[in-house]
């Protein structure tokens, strides 16, 4: 229980202070009290420490997010509704694409795959403009896809494999784009912590 | 348990813990009895560890290298500056308060 709380701090805080918290919560009993202090804390603490890039883009995904679903829950949105929803996300994978590519930029891979996600939003972009068609088939209207991409956009840092990220990138699906970054997320996921 | 108000400028965590290691150098849990027993207030330990990486970021608190799973942290010349800034304050305004109230 204590070293899944520690997870909700980031890794560098951890690395700090982690040895000493633990001791610090081993010493009493674990009440609901301790733990949501534990939690509020640990994220108040990974929003300080995140880049306010990303932290911009999760707030615009959230928002679009909650447009998605609403539109699913109304049943039919209108022109406008559709593209504001968009319209966010294009803003959202922007922020997280600029933060990205700028402090992340370690390898070839990571060049190509900042490079595919820029290409993506200015894809995104440009279809939103000229084809409204093409816009819904690729940010996804129903907001379901635009999430999935998104979340593997955010998880990109622990580095996907790239059969992964190009399934999700090119099979124009809705449920496979969810899938695929399901799937690149726990391949990533899991890749990372076998080689740390 | 009713838990006890943790708001209010007499319950702000950095001057509570610095209050705390004015006395010398302190671990966590020491910290957090002694806050109990001085000023009667129950600090999570999120609320602690979160305020500790905050006073040791602007240089008032620093750790004592020691081994061990508790380490120690002690006050920083700043640290006491940044203190008696707060106490001095705090102690104008009660001054303020009490009078405004009659009650000195």
């Amino acid at each position: 229980m204590i070293r899944l709380l520690l997870h909700v701090y980031p890794a560098a805080w951890r690395a700090e202070y982690g040895e000493e918290f633990a001791a610090l919560l081993r010493s009493r009993p674990l009440s609901a009290f301790i733990i949501a202090n534990v939690l509020l804390s640990g994220f108040r603490e990974r929003l300080r420490q995140s880049d306010p890039a990303i932290f911009c883009g999760i707030a615009f995904t959230c928002v679009f997010m909650c447009l998605g679903l609403f539109s699913i829950f109304r049943g039919g949105t209108s022109g406008l509704f559709l593209w504001f929803g968009d319209l966010l996300l294009i803003l959202a994978l922007a922020a997280t694409v600029v933060a990205w590519s700028a402090y992340r930029r370690r390898s070839i891979l990571e060049c190509c795959w900042a490079a595919l996600k820029a290409g993506y939003v200015l894809s995104v972009l440009c279809a939103q403009i000229f084809f409204s068609d093409a816009s819904r088939f690729f940010c996804g209207a129903d907001g379901i896809p635009g999430c999935g991409i998104t979340t593997l956009f955010f998880r990109s840092s622990l580095k996907p494999p790239l059969h992964a990220q190009l399934l999700v990138f090119f099979v124009p699906l809705a449920s496979v784009y969810i899938i695929g970054a399901l799937f690149g997320w726990a391949l990533g996921r899991l890749r990372w912590s076998l080689t740390r | 348990m009713a838990r006890k108000s943790t708001s209010g400028p007499a319950c702000d965590p950095e001057v509570l813990i610095l209050s705390s290691l004015a006395a010398g150098p302190k671990h966590g849990y020491a910290i957090m009895t002694d806050i109990q027993k001085f000023a009667d207030v129950d600090l999570g330990p999120g609320t602690l560890y979160s305020a500790i990486t905050r006073l040791v970021e602007n240089n008032w608190v620093e750790p004592l290298h020691e081994s061990g799973r508790q380490r120690p942290y002690r006050i920083t010349p700043q640290g006491f500056d940044r203190l008696q800034t707060q106490l001095e304050r705090m102690r104008q305004l009660a001054n303020v308060g009490l009078r405004r109230l009659r009650l000195i």
